[in-house]
Formats: structure tokens, C-alpha cells, sequence
């Protein structure tokens, strides 16, 4: 990934963090805690992948005694496994559902129920859209609070990068060649080549993208090498400079020396 | 030996400017002072080393700073009349410290031509020290005027001064040249002579006299008994003891102690009496038959490894079977780290001069064309205005 598409994607980060604590600040936010999770970096399709995710603090904010709790996933054949903890930290029961939906878990103080741990397993999906910066991702889980009275809080949303075989290898020709492209100081041809890798990736023309990604870089290193031999040729022509004007300072000297002369 | 320059004129103005940048060029230390003086003021704002203050404008009421045109008896009554006005700036001058005047001018105009004697004059009354002329003449094709002002300024110049060194322009004339480059080369090659013969009594500060070095007095004595004097010149380029990497040249020059054995000597006496001869026998300043100069000055200039006294002395021997004359001096101007060494001869009171005898010719008959010509327009004139047979009155 190149350093732009990060600046941009940190500058966004920055913007939603700012988002979050404006909105913490104006309305009470689903008080409801994402604790501890575990979600994979990034995943290839159709491999069996896990997500954990815990929730704390289930009653307040809006102060509810009792409400349910419901998922998503985009993971195929998705096995949901809720476990419900008391307060000192003992399983006191769970449940499983199947399908890329869940809901209707119940989660009520009465119960003693005070934290809830949501297990989820299944096989990552097929591409729908192939993006390079950012990278494509699916949603691996989404999880709702849904009060008595209907509607819903989203509680933790999930998205995790995923890829194949084949447009991996082809992520990693873009990034080297960006990489490259930006060692050279983005030279123009290179970086419109890239571009049209990017648009061979983005339609899943990963064979094209690898091969118009090579090109980009190797224009890249053309265009560094040619810099590279340009500042060479100008320092070659600076030294020529110097000695032409250590040479031309001497027969100046000598000129001078002669027109000193008396007899000259 | 030390100057006071005065430049009359434009050419005596140019070559003064070109002597003060040679001067301090070549770090020769002979120009004690410089005057420029003219009636045209664009000739003296021209000029590029002179002093301002040195630059004296004269005639101002009669020509309004626009130039006597080439009449010299014009340019003789404006430099009487204003003389106390070059008498002011040459007051600036410490002549205390001069050993003598030096007045250059061109004698074929007017300003130069006819206020160079009047100043000469006014000099040898008001100071002790000697008073030369250097007198340029015109080329032979600048026309009946400038030969007849030149013929009488060298006349009169010749009377005032104590001794009048000349320069032939029509002898140094180059074919196909314009005027005005061909005046720097020539205004170059006066300045070289005449720098090497005057830089020859202002011995380096530093460098041990030796006996046989010129001094001025030997320049004066050269001089003194009046005439007309010319010089000849001549050079060749030498290995110069800096260009000389051996250890040897490197120690004699950090010592000073040159050591003549060094070079062949027999090579370096042939090379001065060769260069002696070619002094005598080509080119001088104003071309003359050196047999019968009642004086003569041989100095020869060079890096002291490359002069020697038995050259030096062949020569002056060689100068007094070719002149006749007894009183022939010679001796050496040492110049360290040249690359040549040069002979300049003086020949001072020449008598068998045919250019001025050619010169004066010309001048005569110019006179006389002149004055027919004038007689003639004259009845032409009167032919003119006078009706045929005189029937017309005039009105008052
Ligand atoms: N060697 C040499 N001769 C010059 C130079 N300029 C003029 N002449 C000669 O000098 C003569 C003219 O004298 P100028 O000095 O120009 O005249 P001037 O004294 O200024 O007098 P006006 O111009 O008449 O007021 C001519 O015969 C020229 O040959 C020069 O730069 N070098
Ligand atoms: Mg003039």
C-alpha cells in the first residue's frame, strides 16, 4: 500500500475518531462495551476463519433491564455460539444458531447475566467487489441491541480484508510497483500505467493487473536509473565546471602574470 | 625614473592615459604624476586613467570646449592665455619628487601641436628639472595642413624643450586598419618603449643595484645637449626563471643569486648583441640614419640570468663603431620573472633625419599652395560678387 493511500486512511481514521467523541458528547451512545475481540488481519476466500467478541456493561445507557440481541455475517455457513458470563466471571449458560442471521438472544439483568461473549465460525465468502486501496473487505459480524419496544443499536461491526490466491499476487506486483513509483518520485508514464493496473484489478483482471503492475515498476526503475545517470551526468558536468574554472583561473593568472611583465 | 606626464591634445592625452595603465599595470612606478589638457572637452572626459582632477579644459571662452580644429597658432595663443589654468594642476604635482617633465603631443593638430611648445617653454622657466617632448608626427597621408602644423610645432618644439624624443606616425601606419584601432596598437607600442627605457632608471625596491644597471642620470646625461632623439627596440622571448622547475632555478630564485653559468653565456651574449643590432637597425620610433647621433642609452631589459656584461658591453661597443658617437652608455634593467628579454637603444641628438627633412618640404609647399589658393579664391570671390563692369554700387 502506498504511504498516500495511508495518510489518506489515517487522516480518515482521525476524522471518524472525531466523529465518535463529538457523538459521544451530543447523544448518550449505546453504553453497551465492545470488549476484548478477536477478528483475523485478513482472510482468503473460502477459508474457515473465527471471530470473538465481547460485550460488557449490557444495561445502561439506555438503562435496560432486558433486550436481544441479533447478528449478521457474511461468512458462509456461519455457526453463532452466544455464552453468557455472571459477575464474577462464570459461564452461567450459552446459545447457538445457525445462518447469517441471528436473533432473539436474550439478555436481561434478572438472568444475572453480566457479560456475553459472541463465538462465530464460518467460511469467508467469495469477492464481490475487488477494491485496492482500500482493500475489498466483508463483513465477518455485526452485532445489535434490540430493545423491547423494537428498533436497534448496532453494537460492533466487523470488516475484514479478503482476497484469493490470484488477486493477492496481484495486490503484491501494485504494491511493489507503487513502492517503486514512489522511490522514483512518481515520474508520470509510470504512474499512469499503474493507474491502469489499478482499473485491471478493480475489474478482476488479475493476470492483466500483474503484468500492467510490472510494467509500471519497471518504468519506475527506468525512470530512476535515467535520474539517477542525469544527476550523475550532472555532477560529471559540475566537476567539468570546476576544473574548466580552476584551468581557466590558472591561464587567467598566467595572463596576468604575462601582462605584469614588463616586457610582455 | 620619475615623471610628470602632460598630455596636449587628443593624441598626447591618449598616450598619457596608456602610460599611467601601463604604469600601474606593470607596477613600474615611473608616472609620478599625469595632466591631460585640451580644448575639447569630449577628448579629456574620453580618457580612462587620468585623474579628473588632472584634466585641464583651456580656451574655454574662445572654442567653448569644441577643439581648435587644427589651427595651432589658435591653439599656441589659448595655451599662453591660459597657462596659469595647467599651472594649476601641474602646482598638485610634488615635482620634488620628479626627476623630469614629460610633454606628449600629436604636432599634426592644433591643440597639442601649438600649446606643447608654449608649455614647454613656461616649464623650463618656472622649474630646474629637464623638460622632454615626445612629439608624435602625422602620417605623410593625413594632408598639407597637419604637415605644415607638424613642421612648425617641431620647429618651435624642438627650441623649447631639453631634448624632443619623436614618434613617426607614418612610419608605424598600417594599411587597411581604422584609424582609431590603429591607434591603440600604435599608442601600445610608444607606451612600451618608452616604458622600458624610463622604467630602466627606477631600479625594483628590493633588488640589489648592481654597477652595470641604468640609472636615471645616465637616462638625462643621455638626453642633455638637446636634439631630437629616437628609439629602437627589439625583443625575444626567453625560458623565464618561473617557468624553470629545476631546483637550481627554484633556489636562485628564492635567493636572488642568479647564476649566469647556469645558462650558456656564450648563447646569452650572442642573444643580446643580436638583439642590440635588430634595435639599431629596424624600426625607430622616428626612422633616421644612426650614424652621426651625437649620443646613445643601451639598456637591456631581462630576467638577470639572461643578461650579461660582456653582451651588454659588445653591444655599446658595436653602438659607438655605428654612430660615431664617444658617448655611448649602456648597461642593464634586471626584471625578474620576464619571459623576455628586450634591448631599447636611445639615440639622442640625430641630425640625418630625411622624414623631417620630407616633412618640412611637404610643409613648404603647403604653405605656399595654401597661400595661392587663398590669393586665388580670393579674386574669385571678388569676381563673384563684383558685377562684370562695376555698374552696381554697394549700399553703404
Ligand atoms: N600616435 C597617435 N597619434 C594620434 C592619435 N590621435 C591623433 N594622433 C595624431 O595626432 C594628430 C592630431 O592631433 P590631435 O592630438 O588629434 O589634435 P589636438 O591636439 O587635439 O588638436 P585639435 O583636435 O585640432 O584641437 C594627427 O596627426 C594624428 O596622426 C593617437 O591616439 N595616437
Ligand atoms: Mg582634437
Amino acid at each position: 500500500m502506498t504511504t498516500t493511500s495511508w495518510n489518506h486512511s489515517s487522516r480518515l481514521y482521525a476524522v471518524l475518531a472525531v466523529c465518535l467523541l463529538l457523538a459521544a458528547a451530543v447523544a448518550p451512545a449505546a453504553a453497551v462495551s465492545v470488549g476484548e475481540t478477536d477478528v483475523p488481519d485478513s482472510a482468503a476466500v473460502g477459508s474457515e476463519v473465527s471471530v470473538t467478541i465481547q460485550l460488557t456493561e449490557l444495561y445502561r445507557e439506555p438503562s435496560l433491564e432486558e433486550w436481544e440481541l441479533a447478528g449478521s455475517t457474511e461468512l458462509e455457513n456461519p455457526t453463532w455460539t452466544v455464552v453468557f458470563f455472571d459477575q464474577t466471571g462464570s459461564k452461567i449458560g450459552q446459545e447457538s444458531f445457525g445462518g447469517q442471521e441471528f436473533s432473539g438472544a436474550t439478555v436481561a439483568a434478572s438472568d444475572d447475566i453480566d457479560q456475553i461473549e459472541v463465538q462465530l465460525r464460518g467460511t469467508v465468502p467469495s469477492v464481490t467487489e475487488y477494491t485496492y486501496d482500500p482493500h475489498q473487505r466483508f463483513t465477518a459480524a455485526t452485532l445489535e441491541q434490540v430493545p423491547p419496544g423494537g428498533g436497534s443499536n448496532e453494537l460492533a461491526s466487523e470488516e475484514v480484508p479478503y482476497f484469493t490466491e490470484d488477486s493477492q499476487s496481484a495486490r503484491s506486483a501494485l504494491d511493489a510497483a507503487a513502492s517503486a513509483i514512489e522511490n522514483a518520485g512518481n515520474p508520470n508514464e509510470a504512474s499512469s500505467t499503474f493507474d491502469l493496473a489499478v482499473n485491471a484489478y478493480e475489474s478482476g483482471n488479475f493476470d492483466n493487473a500483474r503484468q500492467l503492475a510490472q510494467e509500471a515498476q519497471n518504468q519506475a526503475e527506468r525512470a530512476q536509473q535515467q535520474d539517477n545517470r542525469n544527476q550523475l551526468i550532472l555532477m560529471g558536468v559540475g566537476a567539468l565546471l570546476v576544473v574548466g574554472l580552476v584551468a581557466g583561473g590558472f591561464l587567467y593568472w598566467r595572463s596576468q602574470q604575462d601582462s605584469n611583465d614588463r616586457l610582455g | 625614473m620619475k615623471l610628470a606626464l602632460i598630455g596636449f591634445g587628443q593624441a598626447g592625452g591618449k598616450i598619457v592615459d596608456k602610460f599611467v595603465e601601463y604604469d600601474s599595470e606593470k607596477n613600474t612606478d615611473i608616472v609620478r604624476a599625469a595632466v591631460a589638457v585640451n580644448t575639447a572637452k569630449a577628448d579629456l572626459m574620453g580618457l580612462e586613467h587620468i585623474p579628473e582632477n588632472n584634466r585641464v579644459l583651456i580656451g574655454q571662452s574662445r572654442v567653448k570646449g569644441h577643439g581648435v580644429g587644427a589651427d595651432n597658432e589658435l591653439g599656441a595663443e589659448i595655451a599662453e592665455e591660459d597657462i596659469d589654468e595647467v599651472q594649476g594642476a601641474i602646482d598638485s604635482i610634488p615635482v620634488h619628487e620628479v626627476d623630469a617633465f614629460l610633454v606628449i603631443a600629436g604636432l599634426g593638430g592644433g591643440t597639442g601641436s601649438g600649446g606643447s611648445p608654449v608649455l614647454a617653454k613656461h616649464l623650463k622657466r618656472i622649474y630646474t628639472e629637464p623638460v622632454y617632448g615626445l612629439g608624435i608626427l602625422p602620417g605623410s597621408d593625413e594632408g598639407g595642413i597637419y604637415t605644415l602644423n607638424a613642421a612648425r610645432s617641431f620647429q618651435t618644439f624642438v627650441r623649447e624643450v631639453d631634448n624632443l624624443l619623436v614618434f613617426d606616425n607614418d612610419a608605424w601606419r598600417k594599411t587597411g586598419e581604422s584609424v582609431s584601432s590603429g591607434y591603440e596598437e600604435i599608442n601600445e607600442e610608444i607606451v612600451k618603449r618608452f616604458g622600458i627605457l624610463f622604467g630602466a632608471g627606477e631600479v625594483e625596491e628590493g633588488g640589489e643595484i648592481a654597477e652595470s644597471v641604468v640609472d636615471s642620470s645616465e637616462i638625462i646625461n643621455t638626453l642633455t645637449g638637446g636634439g631630437v632623439s629616437t628609439v629602437g627596440y627589439a625583443r625575444e622571448e626567453v625560458e623565464s626563471p618561473s617557468n624553470n622547475s629545476s631546483g637550481g632555478g627554484l633556489l636562485s630564485r628564492l635567493t636572488g643569486d642568479d647564476d649566469d653559468d647556469q645558462l650558456d653565456t656564450a648563447h646569452t651574449t650572442n642573444r643580446i648583441t643580436s638583439l642590440v643590432r635588430k634595435a639599431a637597425l629596424g624600426r625607430l620610433t622616428l626612422p633616421c640614419e644612426i650614424d652621426g647621433a651625437e649620443r646613445a642609452l643601451l639598456v637591456m631589459a631581462g630576467p638577470p640570468a639572461h643578461l650579461n656584461r660582456k653582451g651588454i658591453e659588445r653591444g655599446r661597443k658595436w653602438l659607438e663603431e655605428q654612430t660615431g658617437s664617444m658617448e655611448v652608455r649602456g648597461g642593464d634593467y634586471p626584471v625578474r620573472g620576464s619571459g623576455f628579454v628586450a634591448s631599447v637603444i636611445l639615440l639622442s641628438g640625430v641630425t640625418n633625419v630625411p622624414r623631417i627633412k620630407e616633412l618640412q618640404q611637404v610643409a613648404i609647399e603647403a604653405q605656399d599652395n595654401i597661400d595661392e589658393i587663398r590669393e586665388e579664391s580670393e579674386d574669385n570671390l571678388n569676381d563673384l560678387i563684383q558685377d562684370d563692369d562695376d555698374e552696381l554700387e554697394s549700399l553703404f
